[in-house]
């Protein structure tokens, strides 16, 4: 509710006549120099203490998993490659009490949520560019390294540049990839040529779309707690109910430029899910530092990465225990809507 | 950066947001310096509002000790509940209520001093100035009256600009408690300065 601004007496504005008989003049100079100098004293001291504070949590090495929006073209290799050998060992971190200053999963989602719900609201049809990092095994075929990708905010539509030739295509699967002109999406890229000229579409070969569409964002449940469950029920993703919804989150932050108050949703269902920690120094594919959801299934871990600047999306990470490298993950680094496909911002 | 970030900085693919409070706060739990963007921040308007309560000579010191006492606490700060600025004015208020005899000592000095007006000029002119002064001195009296939670909020509203929500988050209590105290200083002070005017 906002203070009324008019006069509680017709012609005096006693707010207004309260303001002009305090109003001052700004502080000297001196005066806040002054103040720094105090406050900066207190850091000092402050610093000293978190210095004498507890360890942190030792951060775990992990090889990891695949993208999940990848996975309906890699779950098949992905199982095949860890049946052959990559073995389970999840390294536990040390025990002992939180640092005092630690970031909660609580207070993640509360920061991340109302980041979130400050933003605009984008049109479903505004075409988005998009430059990602993208990591991933070579083995699977999907572009590793920094790749320039043009989608639609509902990621309907997405355009790339291969072989110096802009391509705009068509989805049928919901959302399109950002794969950029890899040779793992060009597969899958199915060229139709008719009287009126030649178009693309995308997925056709892949068959059943993902299970949450653009379309469907605003029928999801309102309060965190319903939408964890819904989103668990719905099987998408490795292992129990609680990576299942992780996954999906996941998901749906990377693949669409969504409304703001589902995208805070999104951010405090997380909050709901049960195994649910935070990674006070995570790193994305770029190598740049943030901090992360993340949760465990088996010798997987998923990760989502915000920055500690803002606390918005950087990107995502995937990895499974024991060998310490990086299976996939993405880092955006950098998204503007454009007039069109093909267009740089 | 998102989306929407672009747009609302006029789609431009580099511009740069600056860190909300609640996120600067936070990363202060870290690396304590940070706090220094929250002091850069609000200083000028935290320092208004205690010299405007207590005059400039006392806020000197005071509205530095504003900023020590949310260094102090700001891991108990909770970006869920409010906003780093009305969580600035609370702190400022609890100062500020240490120097409550001093505050009604300015307003009856105010109002001593709004009475009395410099009144060469011609006729128009002096008596629109005796007028005002007048006013400026019932006002200042009518303040220096109030009870100091009512004050509070007046003072929250007037020279922080805050809104309901903002000033119970500020003080730690209902919004509609808010609503009443506002309207009934609000009250008493336009009885005030009516009663001036019509003198």
């Amino acid at each position: 509710m906002n203070v009324r601004k008019e006069a509680a007496m017709p012609g005096i504005d006693d707010l207004e006549l309260v303001r002009d008989l305090l109003r001052v003049e700004p502080p000297h100079a001196a005066t806040t120099a002054r103040g720094q100098q105090r406050l900066a004293e207190l850091f000092g001291a402050d610093e000293e203490q978190v210095a004498a504070g507890p360890d942190r949590a030792v951060r775990t090495h992990w090889l990891r998993l695949p993208g999940r929006r990848w996975r309906p073209v890699l779950a098949a290799g992905l199982a095949a490659a860890i049946a052959a050998g990559f073995v389970a060992v999840q390294a536990v971190a040390p025990g002992g009490a939180l640092p005092a200053d630690a970031l909660t999963v609580g207070r993640l989602v509360k920061l991340a949520a109302a980041e979130a719900e400050l933003q605009a609201v984008v049109r479903p049809g505004q075409w988005v560019f998009w430059e990602k990092k993208l990591r991933s095994p070579t083995y699977f075929g999907l572009p590793n390294g920094i790749t320039d990708v043009w989608s639609t905010a509902d990621a309907r539509k997405v355009a790339y540049r291969r072989n110096g030739i802009l391509r705009v295509v068509r989805c049928t699967v919901d959302p399109c990839p950002h794969l950029g002109g890899g040779d793992a999406f060009a597969t899958h890229v199915t060229i139709h040529r008719s009287q009126k000229g030649t178009s693309e579409t995308f997925g056709a070969s892949l068959g059943k779309a993902h299970p949450v569409r653009y379309g469907q964002l605003g029928s999801l449940p309102r309060s965190p707690q319903a939408l964890e469950r819904y989103l668990a029920r719905l099987g998408y993703g490795p292992g129990g109910p609680a990576t299942r919804a992780f996954s999906l989150i996941d998901f749906l932050l990377t693949s669409y430029v969504m409304p703001p108050k589902l995208t805070a949703e999104l951010y405090r269902a997380l909050g709901d899910i049960p195994g649910v920690t935070v990674d006070e120094h995570a790193v994305d594919v770029a190598g740049r530092p943030g901090v992360g959801f993340k949760i465990s299934a088996g010798a997987a871990r998923y990760e989502i990465i915000l920055a500690r600047r803002d606390y918005r999306l950087m990107g995502d990470e995937n990895r499974v225990a024991g060998y310490g490298f990086s299976v996939s993950g993405e880092a955006i680094l950098r998204q503007a809507p454009v007039s069109g496909p093909g267009v740089l911002p | 950066m998102t989306v929407a970030s672009q747009l609302a900085s006029g789609g431009r693919g580099d511009a740069i947001r600056p860190a909300s409070d609640s996120a600067v706060i936070v990363d202060s739990l870290g690396c304590p310096e940070q706090f220094g963007e929250i002091y850069r921040r609000y200083f000028s308007e935290i320092y208004a509002y205690v010299a405007g309560r207590l005059g400039r000579d006392t806020a000197d010191d005071l509205a530095a000790e504003t900023f020590l006492a949310a260094f102090r606490r700001r891991r108990s700060f909770s970006p869920e509940r409010g906003g780093v600025r009305p969580w600035l004015y609370g702190i400022a208020t609890n100062v500020v209520a240490e120097y409550r005899r001093q505050e009604s000592r300015r307003y009856r000095a105010l109002a001593k001093v709004g009475a009395d007006p410099d009144v060469d000029g011609d006729e128009d002119r002096v008596v629109d100035r005796v007028s005002a002064a007048d006013q400026r001195g019932q006002l200042a009296a009518a303040l220096a009256r109030l009870p100091a939670r009512d004050r509070d909020v007046l003072m929250l509203v007037a020279l922080g600009d805050l809104s309901y929500a903002e000033v119970a988050f500020a003080l730690s209590i209902p919004e509609g408690t808010v609503g009443s105290r506002l309207t009934r200083v609000r009250r008493t002070l336009t009885r005030a300065l009516g009663a001036g005017l019509s003198t």
